[in-house]
């Protein structure tokens, strides 16, 4: 079975018009589909008008579509639906050899710098692992390597930062930090983080004296680690252009998280 | 049933912040009122009352430091639970809570 995970940022509303033409294409082709909106935490495995605007895509939105087909079958419907997708949004196919790793501000949690560190394969331990993710922090971000090392392993020694198979977040309060920084890494060989293997490594860096604001955006990527939609998003991501994307919009505040619990009050279902 | 919960963890921006996610998602699942104090880098968020901490038939601390104010739970049955058992299943542990508030 081929797989292909096509992440798109919609330029566009998904109109009825459009939504008929996949429904119709999507019907004639060998492929089972899985559309997610990332960013309206919708997603559905069918292909029929109603689910497609259920939706609810909206310009800005960042959306994801899996498509499984079998060997042989695939080109053609990838290509149909690659120049369908065209007239609803942008699709993110910069490839990783030309992708700028450099860190750059997050727009909308300006105090953010994102950034990701080149993929490392072969064998590493979780331990040189985040040491290399350091080495990787731009200078002006970290001050003192040493310390803000032995801090995390302090840290991961109490209990692994390790969120489900694939992903690990660890992260830092440190006087050495001096800005509020994420960091992508991946590690297509997995590296074992004490619960499981991870292929990624996203890394989250607060000053110690860090505002509210940038406690709140790390707060905001961490919960939504924990909805399904932006978690499946991330790890199916292809290249770190598309991770890059869904990080810049899970540090936007409350993506993914279920609603306010009421002051005071207890949640409860109906 | 009702539950009341405190989530913490060392650093206080992640894994405290992403328990009381699940726990509140695995409660609507289970259909539990739940109520979930995070003592996080922000502080104290969502504190229980004494009102709170009476009428819940437990208390579910996922802890994986020492937590704030523990001697308010002094007369409550207290469970606690790693982090980890959280973010990996909280279905399953607010099930196990259910079956040990039961027996």
């Amino acid at each position: 079975m081929y797989r292909r995970d096509i992440t798109f940022i919609a330029t566009h509303r998904l109109s009825t018009a459009l939504a008929r033409q996949l429904e119709r294409i999507t019907a004639q082709l060998p492929v089972v589909l899985e559309w997610l909106n990332v960013t309206r935490q919708q997603g559905t495995r069918s292909c029929n008008l109603w689910s497609l605007l259920s939706l609810d895509i909206r310009p800005g939105d960042l959306c994801q579509l899996r498509v499984s087909a079998w060997r042989g079958k695939r080109s053609l419907a990838e290509w149909l639906l690659v120049q369908k997708l065209a007239g609803l949004g942008q699709v993110i196919d910069t490839p990783d050899a030309e992708f700028d790793h450099s860190f750059q501000p997050v727009t909308g949690a300006s105090e953010f710098l994102c950034g990701s560190i080149a993929s490392v394969t072969g064998s590493w331990s979780k331990s040189t692992l985040l040491g290399r993710l350091l080495d990787g922090l731009p200078a002006e971000v970290l001050s003192a390597r040493e310390p803000c090392w032995q801090q995390l392993l302090a840290r991961e020694k109490i209990s692994p930062t390790w969120v489900c198979p694939g992903l690990a977040f660890p992260h830092v309060c440190s006087p050495h930090i001096h800005s509020p920084v994420a960091a992508l890494l991946a590690c297509p060989d997995g590296v074992e983080w004490g619960c499981g293997s991870v292929r990624l490594v996203l890394f989250v860096g607060l000053p110690a004296d860090g505002s509210r604001r940038a406690i709140q955006a790390a707060i905001a990527l961490a919960q939504s680690l924990t909805a399904e939609m932006p978690l499946a998003a991330l790890l199916r991501a292809e290249t770190m252009a598309v991770r890059h994307a869904i990080i810049q919009l899970l540090l936007q505040p409350r993506i993914g998280t279920t609603p306010e619990t009421p002051r005071g009050s207890f949640l409860s279902a109906v | 049933m009702k539950v009341v919960a405190v989530t913490a963890c060392p650093t206080g921006i992640a894994h405290t912040y992403m328990a009381a996610e699940a726990l509140k998602k695995a409660a609507l699942q289970l259909k539990l009122a739940i109520k979930i104090e995070t003592q996080g880098a922000l502080g104290i968020d969502n504190p229980l009352s004494d009102r709170d901490i009476a009428q819940a038939s437990v208390v579910v601390i996922a802890a994986d430091v020492a937590i704030e104010h523990e001697e308010r739970f002094a007369h409550r049955p207290v469970i606690r639970v790693s982090m980890q058992s959280v973010l990996t299943d909280a279905t399953a542990v607010l099930r196990q809570v259910q079956h040990h508030v039961q027996a």
